[in-house]
């Protein structure tokens, strides 16, 4: 009884240790899911690149693989456009679930360099698109009002941000 | 003929404890006894049911007579015979479950079961499950599954992963959740971390070896594929008939159905009839069904009883056969083609005996006695029905040359409902049509479909319900089968078979009888391309 | 001896098989219908039968009312609701409320007189029953009704040559006492909201099998709203209205698989040529020899796994629907001239009302319950309990009428 009882153990160890992360990233929610696969069917990415498929990233999920995902490109095809997550019958916050695994991702260093590269810019500028003096010109002339051409709000929170994370 | 004294007992047949439900629910409306053919445990009984009889175990030898005089012949086990009589019979037999395992070429163990045995013994094989285990479930692929299986499997499931904490996995083909409470289960199941496999492209593979045993598949939602070695691995039991349906069946002259399921594939004997008045069939013997579905049709069935107890109480009504025995030739010919099995022989007795209680006015024994014997009464119930004969020598038609002239033999079930409806809706029929009411598509000899043709119409229509709709069980088949033949034999006299038209519709389908008869009238005119109406000048047909 | 009453409130196949079953018992059935007709949802199923009968179960519901035209074996009274119940020692009393149109229905004879005058006015007030077995075979729709918008005079009443209808200035009520009551209310189908993704009530070619069913009875065909058209590419969605947490229907409908599977193998049966797609989660079987069809169908026509993502419109009516194709293993968008929306059965929205009035429970679904407490009284029979098919329905009524006829001899 006892060795059985030890293999149990070993056994669970592993179970275990996909079952913390599932927990901490709070994932549990991927369990409902019923595979009606209306998540893929109205995923505008899965259209145009077959390798992003929600309803896959939630089974890997509930199959305990989520450091295949949390190492995949694919994962940052998500574009959030929350098409899955409005209309998942069994209300799976699906598009939720993949910002998390891209957080998690991030923290990991494992966001592909295009990804790193917009961040890094949003830090500079405040901005995905920096604006420099040229383009406050230009809305002048639409009458437009003028914007401020550095962010520095976002480069505080950032800072604070990565003050946390270490 | 029964000599007035009816007999209001109840019999019910069954196999194991849902046939004591059955008797629970009957007696509460007339005395019952109860047949069971193999020794059933009472104790799981929770009340018993108050019973003038219980033969148990018994074997079923013979079985003749009508409603209100059914007579029942045993034997027990000390080999005695019993002969009784009853007013009614209740077939309770309950379908059973078979293992599945030898489909999937593996054997019991330990480690493999089917569902039956762990419902069995599922301290034994859960004992040494615990957490880092895994459980693997089959349900489906090599046989069809039912939500009362399903059910329990996710029970099942949801139990072994709360109690054992084992990783336990399902893989099905179909969830069927087709039953109350069950959808709401099977997400508690997977809340509590069931992983439930959906499989349309591909099979598991199951592979055991001395010391592990191995499920292989590919989880088609993931697009990968997944090797799981169970600790425990679970079939799903295949549902199966019966095994004493097909002689109770054959005894009690009532029709069997797909695959060996009780209750013959007819529309009209949904939900718990027979062909035959008076012999019920209820339970999962049919198919599986949940508890509270044979719950409810042991409730139904003391309903039916209790009505024909009722009826037993009030003249015969309706269109009721008579047998002139002056005629009759003991050809046994109406005997056979009884489809409610409504006419008895009994010893001593000159002729045939049409029992009124069992006969459903069908007339496919006016229809098949060769000397015209047989002959309806009109009853006083709305519904009258014509001597087809006399009906057609009315047929009195205006010359019309615009439109084909059609006589219309339509069933009082089904076609006949159709004309009236589309009657009443306005809709326009290209042809004028004369419509003949028939009780059924089986009472319309060859005889009167000729006759029909010889009276001057341009086509005779004969139309039915669809068959297994059909009330008469085989009277739209009968019909069918006859019309080929009538129009083969005209084929060989050289006369157009394509005057007749043999066709089934529904009752509320007016558009259908429309168009069948407008398709007809089309074809009699020479709309395809062969006018078979004299002096129709549409198209070169031929002109005779 | 007093007539022993019981009220079956509803007039569809539950409620007419409860009250045929009771009259056949001997005793005194009423039934209450709050339309203008008897018969209910089931007596305008149409035929989907091939050259073989499917068991769409449409002949049960005609068989039923071609007893109850012939026989009249128990009193009815439609246009009726119930305003009031009221429980006092062994009976209940209740409050009956017609009209405004009071139709008797000794005098009816079925002419059609009054339809005839309403179609003249360009109105649809009068209606006309689907099924010729359906006694009365005309009643009123009093939304409909143009002449009681106007304030006029109803054509109806004037051309009835019997003098049958009548129009009442204040609702007539009757109060009835029972002795027990039969609630058979039957189910609403579920609606698809104004914004759904599936485009219905935005695209014409959308429509759902509610509809696809008026059309086939009505006219023989399910065709193109749009042109009237015979479809060429049919796609069926499952579970629209069923199996859906976010909109608060956690069950499955149950009828719903086998609707879409004779449907289909009716429509292929009609036009050969025809191509249907049929996109599901799981096939449901139940209900004798199903599995049949669905092995008939997977040869015949195209199922796939999955519930459907975008509808868009294209050219010429057709629509655009988006799906995960298990072969390619990717998403692919394909045109379809119809797309029919397998609709679930919904509880009645005034189940909690009569849950209160009746002392009855509700089940986690919306549907009702019979409370344990003097159960008997009250029975709750077909699809008012929950999804189920015209057999089921016939069935449930036979154990209902059972379990009041004991009540009454207990009594």
């Amino acid at each position: 009884m006892n060795s059985e009882s030890g293999k149990h153990r070993v056994r669970a160890k592993l179970e275990t240790r996909a079952q913390e992360l599932t927990e901490r990233l709070e994932l549990q929610s991927v369990r409902s899911c019923y595979i009606c696969r209306t998540c893929t069917s109205s995923c505008p990415v899965t259209f145009i690149d077959p390798r992003f498929n929600p309803l896959a990233i939630l089974r890997m999920v509930l199959y305990g693989k989520i450091e295949e995902v949390l190492n995949s490109d694919f994962l940052w095809l998500c574009t959030s456009c929350y098409s899955c997550q409005e209309r998942c019958p069994q209300e799976i916050p699906i598009a939720d679930i993949m910002t998390k695994l891209k957080n998690k991702a991030f923290k990991l260093g494992n966001a592909p360099v295009g990804v790193r590269a917009q961040m890094d810019i949003i830090k500079k500028a405040g901005r995905t698109y920096p604006l420099d003096d040229f383009d406050n010109k230009k809305r002048a002339k639409a009458g437009l009002p003028e914007l401020p051409t550095s962010c520095d709000v976002v480069k505080t929170l950032f800072e604070s941000e990565t003050e946390s994370l270490k | 003929m029964t000599d007035g004294r009816v007999n209001r007992s109840v019999l019910v047949v069954g196999n194991g404890p849902y046939c004591f439900k059955v008797a629970g629910e009957l007696a509460s409306v007339d005395s019952v006894s109860l047949a069971v053919l193999r020794e059933a445990r009472l104790d799981e009984m929770e009340q018993k049911p108050n019973l003038v009889e219980l033969l148990m175990p018994v074997e079923l030898l013979g079985f003749s007579g009508q409603p209100g005089e059914f007579r029942a012949v045993f034997r027990q086990t000390n080999g005695s015979h019993a002969e009784r009589t009853y007013g009614f019979v209740v077939v309770a037999l309950e379908s059973e479950w078979i293992s599945t395992l030898n489909k999937w070429s593996v054997v019991e163990d330990s480690r493999i079961t089917s569902l039956s045995k762990l419902e069995k013994y599922v301290n034994e094989y859960l004992g040494n499950i615990g957490p880092g285990d895994k459980v693997v479930f089959i349900s489906g692929f090599k046989q069809d599954s039912y939500p009362v299986s399903q059910e329990k499997i996710v029970n099942f499931a949801a139990a072994v992963r709360e109690k054992t904490g084992a990783a336990t996995y399902v893989l099905m083909e179909q969830f069927k959740v087709a039953q109350e409470g069950l959808e709401r289960a099977f997400r508690l199941a997977r809340e509590l971390g069931v992983v439930f496999v959906k499989f349309s492209q591909t099979i598991p593979e199951v592979r055991v070896g001395p010391k592990e045993c191995t499920v292989q598949y590919m989880d088609e939602a993931m697009g990968q594929a997944v090797n799981i070695s169970p600790q425990l691995l679970i079939f799903e039991d295949e549902a199966c008939p019966p095994p004493e349906g097909r002689y109770i069946s054959d005894l009690l002259g009532i029709n069997l159905g797909n695959q060996g399921f009780l209750q013959g594939d007819f529309l009209f004997n949904l939900p718990i009839y027979t062909n035959r008045t008076g012999i019920f069939v209820v339970g999962s013997g049919k198919g599986p069904i949940s508890e509270r579905e044979a719950e409810r049709e042991a409730e139904a069935v003391a309903e039916e009883v209790a009505k024909l107890v009722c009826s037993f109480d009030k003249e015969v009504v309706g269109p009721f056969p008579t047998l002139n025995e002056n005629e009759c030739i003991h050809c046994l010919t109406c005997y056979r083609s009884c489809p409610h099995k409504a006419i008895s022989l009994y010893p001593g007795q000159r002729s045939p005996q049409i029992s009124p209680v069992a006969c459903r006015g069908c007339g496919i024994c006016v229809e098949s006695c060769p000397r015209r014997a047989i002959d309806f009464e009109h009853g006083e119930s709305g519904i009258s029905y014509y001597d087809i004969d006399k009906e057609i020598d009315h047929i009195v038609y205006e010359d019309s040359r615009d439109v084909p002239r059609i006589a219309v033999f339509a069933c009082v079930n089904s076609a006949y409902d159709a004309y009236l409806l589309a009657k009443s809706r306005g809709d326009r029929l290209q042809a004028r049509c004369s419509v003949l009411k028939v009780p059924c598509g089986g009472r319309v000899e060859a005889a009167a479909v000729i006759k029909a043709l010889g009276s001057g119409v341009d086509g005779v229509a004969i139309l039915t319900c669809h068959e297994n709709s059909c009330k008469s069980v085989h009277g739209a088949s009968r019909c069918r089968k006859r019309i080929a033949a009538v129009k083969e034999m005209m084929t060989k006299c050289g006369v157009k078979e394509e005057a007749i038209l043999f066709g089934t519709v529904a009752p509320g389908s007016a558009p259908q009888f429309v168009e069948l008869i407008n398709r007809f009238s089309l074809r009699l005119q020479g709309g395809d391309g062969s006018s078979i109406i004299p002096g129709n000048a549409g198209s070169g047909g031929e002109a005779r | 001896m007093q007539k022993e009453v019981i009220i079956v409130i509803g007039g569809g196949i539950t409620g007419l098989t409860v009250a045929l079953e009771l009259a056949q018992l001997g005793k005194h059935p009423l039934v209450v219908e709050r339309g203008p007709l008897l018969g209910g949802r089931s007596a305008s199923l149409p035929c989907k039968a091939t050259d073989r009968c499917l068991k769409c179960n449409n002949c049960l519901v005609e068989d039923t009312l071609r007893q109850i035209k012939y026989d009249s074996p128990f009193e009815f009274m439609t246009h009726t609701t119930i305003s009031d119940i009221r429980r006092e020692a062994e009976s209940w009393y209740v409050t009956l409320e017609t009209g405004p149109f009071f139709i008797d229905w000794e005098k009816c004879t079925d002419c059609g007189a009054c339809y005839e005058a309403c179609a003249r006015l360009g109105a649809s007030g009068v209606v006309r029953g689907a099924s010729i077995n359906q006694h009365p075979f005309f009643g009123i729709d009093q939304k409909a009704c143009s002449c009681l918008q106007k304030g006029a005079d109803p054509a109806c009443v004037k051309e009835c040559p019997e003098g049958a209808i009548n129009i009442l200035t204040r609702p007539q009520t009757r109060q009835v006492k029972a002795h027990g009551i039969v609630v058979a209310t039957g189910y609403t189908p579920y609606v698809p909201p104004e914004k759904n993704r599936f485009g219905y009530g935005r695209l014409p070619n959308v429509i759902t099998t509610q509809e696809a069913d008026e059309m086939l009875r009505e006219s023989g065909a399910v065709t193109r709203p749009s042109d009237g058209r015979v479809p060429q590419r049919v796609a069926f969605v499952q579970c629209v209205g069923s199996r859906d947490r976010r909109i608060g229907r956690e069950y499955c409908s149950r009828i719903c698989c086998g609707y879409s599977l004779r449907l289909a193998l009716h429509m292929i049966h009609k036009y050969p040529d025809v191509d249907i797609t049929i996109f599901y989660m799981d096939i449901q079987n139940f209900g004798k020899d199903f599995e049949k069809y669905y092995s008939e169908v997977k040869d015949k026509a195209k199922l796939v796994r999955g519930l459907p993502g975008d509808f868009y419109a294209l050219d010429e009516g057709k629509i655009s629907v988006s799906y995960f194709s298990e072969e390619q293993q990717k998403n692919v968008a394909q045109p379809f001239d119809l797309v029919l929306l397998t609709i679930g059965l919904s509880p009645q929205e005034e189940n909690p009302d009569l849950a209160n009035m009746l002392g009855l429970g509700i089940n986690e679904d919306g549907f009702l319950r019979p409370s344990q407490a003097d159960a008997s009284a009250v029975v709750v029979a077909g699809t008012a309990r929950g999804p189920m098919d015209v057999a089921e329905c016939i069935c449930d009524a036979k154990s209902a009428a059972f379990k009041m006829a004991n009540f009454l001899e207990g009594s």
